[in-house]
């Protein structure tokens, strides 16, 4: 079997331990540059980077490394785009890396030590020892990079004390060179790791020496004062550690230093009302700031879309069977459909005119617009007459017809989003895909990079074997439905009914979906263009928010745990508040579903309208399945629930 | 019953009468208290066989949908009997799989559970760890901490009882995987090791493979894949090999002649193979890349795994593994039907080895 190589399928997730070069190779500078220009964040405050998973938390804090910074350095002319920004920041100065990540990634070390029970050892010392150990071992690491050529030479970089008076650990306490320094380290740690994974009744090595507050802090100052670097601490993934873990980690990392703190979390383990509201749960102010990398792509479609395409473009080099493409060509070979197409193979304006025709003679009244049209083949569109047969069926639905009713259209003046639900339903009628070209995947990835790789790398396979085999390039646009129709599935099944809480999210967002819809999809379309989006009352919010993780409730404590973690994985995307109908009617918080899930349930992709339910009906479509109708009927119903709380 | 210095056979009651005539001596036996049918399978035989068992239930917590006849409850509830027929030494010793936030705390806990009734297997001569109804982050963890403090513990010889039912395996599906941890009761890594990864296929599930090799990928300096083959269907695993080519070769860049094949009719070829990967890459790389360690990701079934933990204890070796907090069963009428087979009767440590 052939070999290929598709870079898209290469994910830039947490872990990414892909080789440093390829990383850079394919490292957009859209977000780096944006980043950057926060003045706080090089400034010795603490700053936490929030996202959900995929977002590239990591991947930024990775580009800081030394490692990283070492080689963009080095070869400053082939990684100019991102040579140039770390100029402009002051991170690296004539040609000298002035500032520099300590990477520390919180690993299940950190989670063991939490939940190691040993007579004699106190837990919270255990944490600071792992934590002040991985934080020496970067500095030093970073160091002998720094000083490689005078490591060369004999002169082995050194590693300074602490100052006594602040009483640090043993290991600490001296100046030493990297590699006595570096030895001292790994002794500790292999002692912690035996503890760790010690059996009960197994003795406590007496080597091990503990430490009874970070002195990480003060270790990184001490090296700024001796060498002229400035580091940056930067600890990622502190969403796997325990709430009391992560609140020693806080008021440690929140405390006055002369050095910046970068702490990386994905957003659940944030209270559900904090994910809606935006904001982290974080106390905001002179030492401490909140970067939403979500927002930082979302905020503006026209970055993103920017940024994905110097993806492609960047990874596009590293398949050897596509190197040559540009983004361009990749957008040209994505074609983009034209309904007009489709009207040569059916006599789609007949049908609709028929089904006017039925309507008027059913509900007797008279359409004046239709019927100039009526045998008249040239001067009207199929989609003028699906505008008019959404109208009569709107006309069939008033209340208080006239004696002699009479359906006038004004063809000109129809609102644009009830010509793009007949546009919808003309393309569903002909048979056509909702959408075709690179901008609807743009659109289907939902602001999030890792869903954008997952959805167009079966679109790069394709093109890899089709160049290969020397056939046609272009894919066409029911061929690209179908390849996203089957992401969309794939997201259903492998992502969503995978992640905590799966089967609770699935069924919610497939209730929602199907819902939607049949909704979206009513004759008259009483929501154009369609429904995307569900809703809960401003009181149920409040709710929420007070009984946000302490809730005794077991079902409100589900449904709160599920629309977290729902959140948390971008399955569903809280908007900003709205209120709807009458003035003074209650406020609502609106909340979409993921684009992808859009996809696979024929929605629009733009944000629709909304729809109203009630928490306790939410937790219902959390553990049943419903038929559309049903949902129409009971979604504002507040009636006992599953367990009866 | 001695084969190549190995003890190992499929005749679980006929070795249990055998040896009960000579040590007069009921075994003790650590067993899983959940739906599966295979939970209290050793000691039903046992009992049929006309030895009573004493028996260490434990009772953990998964959450498990599919069952809309009542099966899981049916088949839960005919474990219960087995028990209650059994020479009970305690209570069902609680474990709690995940914590409030899902993460995997059950390895910990059944030991330390265990811990606290260690003495009810104090002089025992044979202990058997039913792994039937045993989820492998709870036997796995068990199995090291029986092997490495059988001298605490006192107890004299070690036995597996593992019952592979490849139909009953199948419909009961993972789901909800967690993000893979280094399993407790094993070496952890400091960090400061390169990794040689052994994953012990047996599954197609590529998503469980990607989620531990996007963990250890910055550690990681070679792949190598054991997919256990049966000597009566050789396709199978070629079928295997190909539904996981993607993620194998394309994602993951395994080299093709990594592969390894071991005949999967018993653990101890499993155990074999890895201990020799672990010498050899020791010795090759030790002095290339310092430290290397082999590590384990047993993805194969129950039995594989049992090997696979015997070359972890001996070697010291970290075995990585992505838990599950759900699992679908799918063709639950399966978990009602009686078990023809016998469970296969593995003697990991005690006299037959002095």
């Amino acid at each position: 079997m052939a070999r290929y190589n598709n870079p898209f399928l290469t994910r830039f997730s947490d872990k990414t331990g892909m080789k440093n070069t390829v990383f850079l190779s394919m490292y957009a500078p859209q977000v780096i540059n944006t980043i950057l220009k926060n003045e706080n964040l090089l400034s010795p405050k603490a700053t936490w980077f929030v996202g959900i998973p995929g977002s590239g938390k990591s991947s930024i804090l990775r580009l800081f490394s030394i490692e990283i910074l070492n080689i963009i350095k080095k070869q400053k002319e082939t990684y100019s785009h991102l040579y140039d920004p770390l100029v402009e920041a002051g991170i690296i100065t004539d040609n000298v890396i002035k500032t520099v990540g300590v990477y520390v990634q919180i690993d299940e070390l950190f989670l063991e030590s939490y939940n190691v029970k040993i007579p004699g050892i106190d837990n919270t010392k255990l944490f600071f020892t792992l934590l002040d150990l991985r934080i020496a071992k970067q500095i030093s690491t970073i160091l002998r990079i720094i000083f490689k050529k005078r490591e060369e030479i004999g002169e082995i970089p050194e590693l300074h004390g602490i100052d006594s008076s602040k009483l640090p650990p043993q290991l600490f306490a001296e100046k030493k060179d990297a590699i006595s320094f570096e030895e001292g380290i790994k002794v500790q740690e292999n002692l912690i790791s035996r503890v760790l994974t010690s059996f009960p009744g197994t003795p406590i090595p007496e080597e091990l020496e503990l430490h009874s507050r970070s002195a990480g802090m003060d270790f990184i100052h001490a090296q700024q004062e001796h060498h002229d670097i400035q580091f940056v601490l930067m600890i990622d993934d502190v969403h796997d550690l325990y709430q009391e873990q992560l609140e020693l980690l806080k008021r440690t990392i929140e405390g006055r230093h002369s050095f910046p703190r970068w702490v990386a979390t994905r957003k659940h383990i944030y209270p559900l009302n904090s994910l809606i509201d935006g904001t982290t749960g974080i106390t905001e102010g002179r030492e401490v700031n909140t970067l939403d990398i979500d927002k930082e792509l979302s905020g503006s479609k026209l970055l993103y879309r920017k940024f994905i395409k110097n993806l492609v473009e960047k990874r596009l080099k590293m398949s050897p069977t596509l190197s040559e493409l540009t983004t361009d060509q990749i957008e040209g070979i994505l074609l983009k459909d034209n309904i007009e197409n489709y009207f040569y193979s059916t006599n789609v304006s007949e049908q609709i005119k028929e089904e006017i025709s039925k309507i008027e003679i059913s509900h007797r009244f008279n359409c004046p617009t239709f019927d100039q049209f009526k045998n008249d083949s040239i001067s009207c569109s199929p989609l003028d007459l699906e505008v008019i047969l959404i109208k009569a069926h709107r006309f069939t639905k008033k209340k208080q017809l006239s004696l002699f009713p009479e359906l006038v259209v004004e063809l000109s003046q129809v609102a644009s989003k009830d010509k793009k639900a007949a546009e919808m339903f003309l393309k569903k009628r002909v048979g056509m895909p909702l959408g075709s070209g690179f901008d609807v995947l743009v659109d289907a990835s939902n602001y999030n990079v890792e869903q954008f790789l997952r959805i167009f790398s079966p679109y790069i396979d394709r093109l890899i074997y089709r160049v290969q085999l020397d056939k046609e390039r272009t894919i066409k646009p029911k061929e690209q439905n179908s390849i996203l129709k089957k992401a969309a599935n794939l997201y259903m099944e492998n992502i969503i009914g995978k992640i905590l809480h799966g089967n609770h999210i699935y069924r919610l967002v497939d209730n929602l979906g199907r819902f939607f819809r049949y909704r979206t999809y009513e004759p008259n379309a009483p929501h154009a263009p369609g429904v995307t989006q569900f809703a809960i009352t401003y009181s149920d919010m409040e709710l929420i928010k007070e009984k946000s993780f302490q809730c005794e409730a077991k079902w409100l404590n589900e449904l709160i745990r599920t629309l977290t973690l729902a959140i948390a994985n971008n399955v569903i995307v809280p908007e900003n508040s709205q209120h709807q109908g009458a003035k003074g009617s209650e406020k609502k918080y609106v909340f979409s579903l993921n684009r992808l899930l859009c996809v696979n349930y024929d929605l629009p992709l733009q944000k629709g309208d909304f729809q109203l339910f009630s928490l306790e009906f939410l937790w219902k479509l959390c553990n049943e399945n419903y038929k559309p109708e049903d949902i129409r009927k009971k979604r504002l119903n507040k009636q006992q629930t599953l367990w009866g709380d | 019953m001695l084969s190549n210095g190995i003890y190992f056979t499929e005749n679980f009651s006929d070795f249990w009468k055998f040896r009960y005539s000579e040590t007069k001596v009921a075994p003790t036996i650590i067993s899983g208290l959940g739906f599966d049918p295979r939970s209290m399978l050793s000691s039903k035989i046992l009992m049929a066989a006309g030895i009573k068992p004493k028996i260490i239930p434990i009772n953990f917590s998964v959450q498990s949908t599919g069952s809309s006849s009542g099966s899981i409850e049916k088949a839960t509830s005919a474990n219960q009997n087995i028990l209650n027929e059994t020479n009970l030494l305690t209570e069902p010793l609680n474990v709690n799989m995940f914590d409030n936030h899902s993460r995997p705390i059950g390895g910990r806990k059944v030991i330390d559970q265990l811990y606290s009734v260690r003495k009810l297997i104090a002089d025992e001569t044979d202990l058997i760890l039913d792994i039937g109804g045993l989820p492998r982050s709870l036997f796995a963890p068990l199995m090291s901490y029986l092997l490495e403090m059988q001298g605490d513990l006192e107890f004299k010889n070690l036995h597996i009882a593992s019952m592979p039912i490849e139909d009953l395996d199948n419909s009961i599906k993972a789901n909800e995987t967690l993000d893979p941890n280094f399993m407790y009761g094993f070496d952890f890594p400091t960090g400061n090791e390169k990794l040689v990864w052994i994953p012990i296929i047996g599954k197609n599930d590529p998503d469980r493979l990607r989620k531990i090799y996007s963990k250890i990928e910055d550690h990681c300096i070679e792949i190598c894949p054991v997919l256990p083959f049966r000597p009566d269907d050789p396709r199978k695993v070629d079928n295997l090999l190909m539904s996981l080519y993607d993620v194998l070769f394309n994602e993951i860049k395994t080299i093709h002649n990594n592969i390894i094949y071991i005949d999967h009719r018993s653990p101890f070829f499993v155990y074999r193979e890895i201990v020799k990967l672990s010498d050899y890459y020791n010795k090759l790389l030790g002095d290339l890349k310092g430290d290397v360690k082999v590590l384990i990701t047993p993805l194969d079934d129950k039995t594989s795994c049992v090997g696979a933990v015997l070359a972890a204890v001996e070697k010291k070796l970290p075995i990585m593994y992505a838990d599950t907090v759900r699992y679908d069963v799918e063709r639950d009428h399966l978990l009602l039907e009686s078990i023809s087979s016998e469970p296969l009767e593995i003697w990991v440590s005690g006299e037959a080895y002095e």
